[in-house]
């Protein structure tokens, strides 16, 4: 066992952060105590060394952009579900903040190691990955890896480096050629999808990151914290939420997303698919057919994950872990998929190709609709025909995005650059948010759902301040005493929703920053996780006290950094806060849900009301002095100053 | 030392039964000092879980050995299976 002064790191932290110049080879490190607790850990240390590194015009595949890992605070404890880390850079989606988060074994493993974050500058010359054994940390040749997929990629290392429980993060071909869709593996199976992140990581020829960590991690109060670990575990035990999300993941009542229009059915040209095709994905088909096991990452309960064997048919012998909720939404309703082992195989091609599929199915969707539409015709696919329901059409698309092959080359870039590319009016209906495809469909999926999709930092996604709980039972005293509303509408109506999206986007950046899952909290039902059961769960492990309400603070905070880097790098207004056309333009053609859509009245009324809320400027939507001053971020108030971009109404 | 009663079927590789193992001897959070070791193959979908009895010579060297979670009113690592995959066996040694 490795031994280490306290004194030299933080309770609950692993005490360093480790930079790594892949242009000079050089390596050093950094104390995390210079970032926290201002900025907590994970997504909030490493977005502030993002805003404070990278130039406005450096654009994301250049070397001097960074890349970012970083671990919860609370990784390498029992705290439950603090399995996550985070994967940051200027995103080559949207030219703004890029941020994903993933669980795994990787996190605690890295902290164990001895280190809360690593950070990437420059490009290496040759292909390589970063060895991290402890504090013995080596830059090593990956040319024999370049090109493999991110299974094989998984093995080879983990082969080389005798330790098959070395904790490998990876890219696959995507990230290595700079699809914009590609994302961060680790386990195989665990993605850090949304923003390119594996393609920044590609442009620096670095392939993976493994970590092999020995160290302990040692929490300030013992018996404080277990009491608080234990009071967790009581509530999770007692949540009906979590307990369903055990048994069945995150996929389980496709019918209801179906009649409750999330589900975007042939790219969005519904919001309703036939439940013939609903019926024939049913979780049950699953569990009974092809689900081997439960899979949970670092001291997690809920375990969402499961694996799965496909034992027969064209798709024999594919086992995988996965599956998930978006699943439904990528393969069965924008593609009208109906036959379980493809949906399988198709996750499975995804993690192998280190391919995140909600931003890869979405450009491929648009395809399928420019086919339908005539705009693109077998000549542009090579002699692929894209007809809704072809899963093997679908495979062969995803393959070629992760190559660049043909069609997939323009793909790669996504749906909204495809279409300026392609134009006739193909720009009409690409489904993104700031530059990002959208797997989200927000015509009747609730107003709060939309709205934060909508405004997230990262350019849509539901995992900033969209929540579900708009469509849940609250009684109103609970309503007012954790959202400070009078009561819950109802999905469709646009009252109080812009104060849940505030409230889950800060919730948000702390759950991220802590490195907790947001299953667990009370994003996924009232009973759940509150701040200030994660302010014990933190004070008491760190030594720092902080309430709930000084933790949704720094989300605040956090949350404002990534703003401000948005509206410096990629300039974006109000004008970006818009949901994407064809949800105001195009009504729901089907099921319960028909004749549903956004309203621009509706939208700019809730769109106000949001920036009230963060004290941002409704004309502009940007950030006001007094606003960045009282999150102690007057650097940025001045930055957005010299840059024009402060509003002249403080 | 206690009998634990295994069911790996039920085992989702969280690893919350090494840290919280590692708590009981030390009051920290280090999985390689657990006196048990669980065991993922990610290609298989496998997981086994390797009690002290069963660790070899070499872990055992390398790890702290069982003490039936001498002072704690259950068992850690019963206590923090979530799932069931480690249970206490009614007879003690």
């Amino acid at each position: 066992m490795r031994n280490y002064k306290v004194e030299d790191r933080a309770y609950c932290f692993g005490g360093k952060i480790l930079r790594v110049d892949l242009t000079s080879g050089q390596i050093w490190t950094e104390q995390t105590r210079k970032y926290s607790p201002r900025f907590l850990g994970g997504r909030g240390i490493d977005n502030w060394i993002l805003y404070n590194e990278v130039k406005s015009w450096v654009t994301p595949f250049e070397p001097a952009n960074r890349l970012l890992f970083g671990t919860g605070v609370l990784v390498g404890t029992l705290a439950l579900t603090a399995a996550r880390h985070t994967v940051d850079a200027k995103s080559p989606m949207t030219g703004g903040i890029g941020s994903a988060n993933s669980c795994g074994h990787f996190s605690a493993e890295l902290k164990f190691a001895g280190y809360d974050h690593i950070v990437f500058q420059g490009r290496s010359r040759r292909p390589a990955y970063l060895w991290i054994d402890d504090n013995r940390v080596k830059l090593m040749d990956a040319s024999h890896i370049w090109g493999k997929t991110t299974y094989v990629t998984d093995d080879i290392i983990k082969e080389e480096l005798a330790d098959d429980e070395i904790q490998v993060a990876c890219i696959g071909p995507a990230g290595e050629n700079l699809v914009r869709s590609a994302c961060v593996m680790t386990n195989r199976a665990r993605a850090a999808g949304r923003c390119g992140l594996g393609a920044v990581m590609g442009s620096k020829n670095l392939k993976a990151v493994a970590v092999r960590g020995s160290g302990s991690i040692e929490v300030a109060y013992p018996e404080r914290f277990m009491e608080a670990v234990n009071k967790a575990w009581e509530k999770l035990r007692a949540s009906e939420s979590a307990t369903i999300r055990s048994k069945w993941g995150t996929y389980r009542t496709p019918s209801l997303y179906n009649e409750r229009g999330h589900l975007g059915a042939r790219y969005f040209q519904d919001d309703y698919v036939s439940p013939k095709i609903i019926k024939s994905v049913d979780p049950a088909i699953f569990k009974r057919d092809y689900e081997v096991r439960r899979l949970g990452y670092t001291c997690c309960p809920i375990s969402c994950s499961h694996f799965y064997r496909v034992t027969d048919g064209p798709y024999k012998g594919i086992a995988c872990e996965g599956f998930e909720v978006n699943d439904l939404l990528n393969f069965v309703a924008r593609f009208e998929i109906d036959y379980p082992p493809a949906i399988i195989a198709l996750h499975s091609l995804c993690s192998e190709y280190g391919l995140d599929q909600d931003n890869a199915s979405c450009a491929i969707g648009w395809a399928f609709e420019c086919y339908q539409r005539g705009i693109i015709t077998d000549a542009d696919t090579d002699g692929l025909s894209l007809e809704w329901g072809d899963h093997r059409a679908v495979a062969e698309l995803l393959r070629k995005v992760a190559y660049r092959e043909g069609l997939g080359d323009l793909l790669a870039e996504g749906a909204k650059r495809a279409a300026e590319v392609v134009g006739r009016e193909s720009e009409d209906f690409a489904v993104h948010v700031k530059g990002q495809d959208s797997i989200e469909s927000m015509r009747g999926s609730g107003r709060a759902w939309a709205l934060g999709c909508v405004v997230s930092t990262r350019g849509g996604t539901h995992t900033r301040g969209a929540n579900l709980i708009e469509g849940m039972q609250v009684p109103s005293e609970v309503c007012q005493k954790i959202w400070g509303i009078p009561k819950l509408d109802g999905p469709l109506s646009y009252e109080n929703k812009a104060s849940l999206v505030v409230y889950y986007e800060r919730l948000q950046a702390v759950l991220d920053s802590l490195g907790i899952c947001m299953f667990c909290s009370n994003w996924a039902g009232v009973e759940l996780l509150d701040p200030d059961d994660l302010a014990e769960l933190y004070s008491a492990a760190t030594a720092t006290e902080i309430d709930g309400e000084g933790l949704m603070v720094v989300g605040e905070r956090i949350h404002n950094i990534e703003k401000a880097f948005n509206v410096l790098h990629a300039g974006f207004t109000r004008r970006d806060d818009q949901p994407p056309k064809r949800f105001i333009e195009e009504p729901i053609k089907s099921g319960p849900m028909r004749g549903e859509k956004l309203t621009k009245e509706g939208w700019d009324r809730m769109l106000d009301e949001y920036y009230e809320l963060h004290d941002w400027d409704k004309e502009t939507g940007w950030q006001k002095r007094k606003c960045l001053e009282a999150l102690d971020l007057k650097s940025v108030a001045d930055d957005l100053e010299k840059a024009g971009r402060l509003p002249q109404c403080n | 030392m206690i009998y634990l009663s295994i069911h790996e079927e039920k085992c989702t590789g969280c690893r919350a039964c090494e840290f919280a193992c590692s708590y009981h001897h030390r009051r920290l959070f280090n999985p390689r000092l657990a006196s048990l070791h669980i065991l993922r193959n990610e290609r298989e979908g496998t997981i086994s879980i390797v009690p002290w009895n069963n660790l070899t010579q070499k872990e055992k060297e390398q790890r702290l050995p069982c003490d039936g979670c001498h002072g704690e009113p259950e068992p850690l690592c019963v206590k923090f299976c979530f799932t069931g995959a480690i249970a206490k066996k009614d007879e003690e040694l």
